[in-house]
């Protein structure tokens, strides 16, 4: 069965479409990466799997069924974002003792095991929390839920480096003994690739590429040497990138296929792209760089 | 993949737990204003007269002002409960519109009758001040012992008096989340009706001209229950983490 299931999902937000016919299914226990740009779409289209927000058109299935107002969407999934709030006139502590009334598959050993381990103090207001004790504690929240289906919006903002390895590792090992749906979205692909299954990358509201990572990985490649070559290897192909290197060199990058194995016989430079690189060269707005600015 | 699945019921009863622990803060602010009603109620008028060389004076108290205070508290319970910061803890936690809708008149229920109750006997309290305080001689008050069916009857529609009090706050709180304009329209149109012959009219048949107190109490309990069921259909469609 599939977890997540949206057919041609749109939003809008007065004037700027968020979302534009969004398709794609989650398969069960699998840790997909959603990636985009900034002002992709990634949380608008979080909040409508969390039931948060309501889509304009299409069909949004978690579970089977439409988040929007559905109580057992609400009772298997999270989304943990920089804006979850709890009550002021709650501790932590205390935040942390009324979340197994909700969340039945609630792990308290496993939630009191991480807040003492980053060191939070159980006395204090979750408002009064610093950037990144408070995105160390929604992930603790998050993680401890257990919900089949728990999803991540930038995790790791405020986190310092040794926070932000911690939790990769600690998802990682609850991940492993207790296997489940996680969607994880991220601007930085670098840093969560080890992660991965599956990466969900979404540009200006479109779903871009949805493949496993070493898909991903051998989707494009980069063709470098002297302009004419390259120019002559790349004819006919869908060029995604192109850089200057120097007056007289050439960086493509295009989509692999079997007839550049010509121009490596030819003697053409042929690198394969890290997944972060071929993601940001696919949702690149131009083909040139930034150094077309300082022309 | 294993997915649990609660009952409606269960959720609002957990949500209920959750906000009586959360919200009992409030506690505070309604014995301040208790306090506040016992201190300007103590004396609400006084008049005199004397025959011969016998002067009598008569001072009159009431619990009035506690219990408009009180009104006041629960129209702003009602609201706050309808602001963002409350609205969305609610969905760090599970929860639908309709559960959160639910749970809050519950709620609102529950301190409804809570401030009632005290409300009622910061009435005997005044008077066991004035007991001590004044020169008085004689201090008489009708009391619970005089007509214990009229002294329930009272109480109950203190309580759902407050709770009207605090859905009309609930109302108007959701009314401005769905827009600032709709408040506004809203508030413009209550005014316009209360100024004409007609509303006036309504509103007396339905407040003043009851046979009994059961009435109004029914009546009373009518309007808060439709006031609050427009509040979850309209609120239907409030976002969250927006």
């Amino acid at each position: 069965m599939n977890v997540i299931d949206c057919q041609k999902v749109s939003k809008d937000f007065r004037r700027t479409n968020a979302l534009e016919d969004i398709t794609f299914q989650l398969t069960e226990q699998k840790i997909t990466g959603l990636i985009g740009r900034n002002g992709a779409g990634k949380t608008t289209l979080l909040k409508i799997l969390a039931g948060l927000t309501k889509h304009r058109s299409g069909e949004v299935n978690v579970f089977g069924k439409s988040p929007y107002n559905n109580l057992m969407v609400s009772e298997n999934s999270i989304l943990v974002d920089d804006q979850m709030t709890f009550p002021d006139s709650l501790t932590l502590e205390e935040v942390l003792q009324s979340a197994p009334a909700f969340y039945k598959r609630w792990d308290t050993e496993f939630a009191s095991r991480l807040f003492q381990y980053f060191k939070l103090n159980p006395k204090q207001q979750h408002s009064k929390l610093s950037k990144g004790a408070k995105a160390t504690f929604n992930m603790i929240f998050g993680l401890s839920t257990r919900c089949e289906l728990t999803m991540f919006d930038e995790p790791t903002n405020g986190m310092d480096e040794a926070v932000r390895s911690d939790f990769y590792r600690a998802l990682l090992k609850d991940y492993i003994a207790h296997p489940r749906s996680i969607l994880i979205s991220s601007h930085h692909l670098a840093e969560i690739e080890q992660l991965l299954e599956d990466i969900l990358l979404i540009h200006k509201g479109r779903v871009v590429l949805h493949q496993s990572l070493d898909e991903v990985k051998e989707y494009a490649v980069a063709v470098q040497g002297l302009i004419a070559d390259v120019e002559r290897w790349t004819v006919g192909e869908e060029i995604i990138h192109s850089k200057r290197i120097d007056d007289q060199r050439l960086y493509v990058v295009v989509k692999n296929n079997s007839k550049l194995e010509r121009a490596r016989i030819e003697g053409a430079s042929i690198q394969t792209l890290a997944a972060s690189e071929v993601c940001m060269y696919v949702t690149s707005e131009t083909k040139g760089g930034i150094d077309d600015v300082f022309k | 993949m294993f997915l649990s699945n609660s009952s409606l019921f269960s959720v609002v009863k957990a949500q209920v737990k959750f906000k009586i622990n959360a919200y009992n803060g409030l506690i505070y602010s309604l014995i301040i204003l208790q306090v506040l009603g016992i201190l300007l109620g103590g004396n609400a008028g006084s008049s005199g007269t004397s025959i011969n060389s016998t002067t009598i004076s008569l001072n009159t108290s009431t619990n009035d002002v506690s219990f408009i205070l009180v009104s006041l508290l629960a129209i702003s319970v009602g609201n706050l409960l309808t602001t963002k910061a409350y609205r969305y803890d609610d969905f760090s936690f599970v929860a639908t519109r309709l559960s959160s809708n639910i749970a809050n008149f519950i709620v609102l229920f529950i301190f409804s009758c809570f401030a009632g109750v005290t409300t009622y006997f910061s009435g005997y309290v005044m008077r066991l001040i004035l007991h001590f305080k004044s020169t008085s001689e004689f201090v008489d008050s009708s009391s619970i012992f005089n007509n214990p069916s009229s002294f329930l009857l009272t109480i109950v529609a203190i309580i759902t008096m407050l709770w009207l009090f605090s859905s009309i706050g609930y109302i108007a709180g959701i009314l401005f989340q769905m827009h600032k304009l709709f408040f506004f329209g809203a508030v413009v149109i209550v005014v316009m009706l209360l100024m004409t012959g007609t509303w006036i009219r309504i509103s007396e048949s339905i407040f003043v001209e009851n046979g009994s107190l059961l009435i109004l109490i029914m009546k009373v309990i009518i309007i808060t229950i439709l006031l609050l069921a427009t509040s979850t259909a309209i609120s239907n469609r409030l976002g969250v983490r927006t």
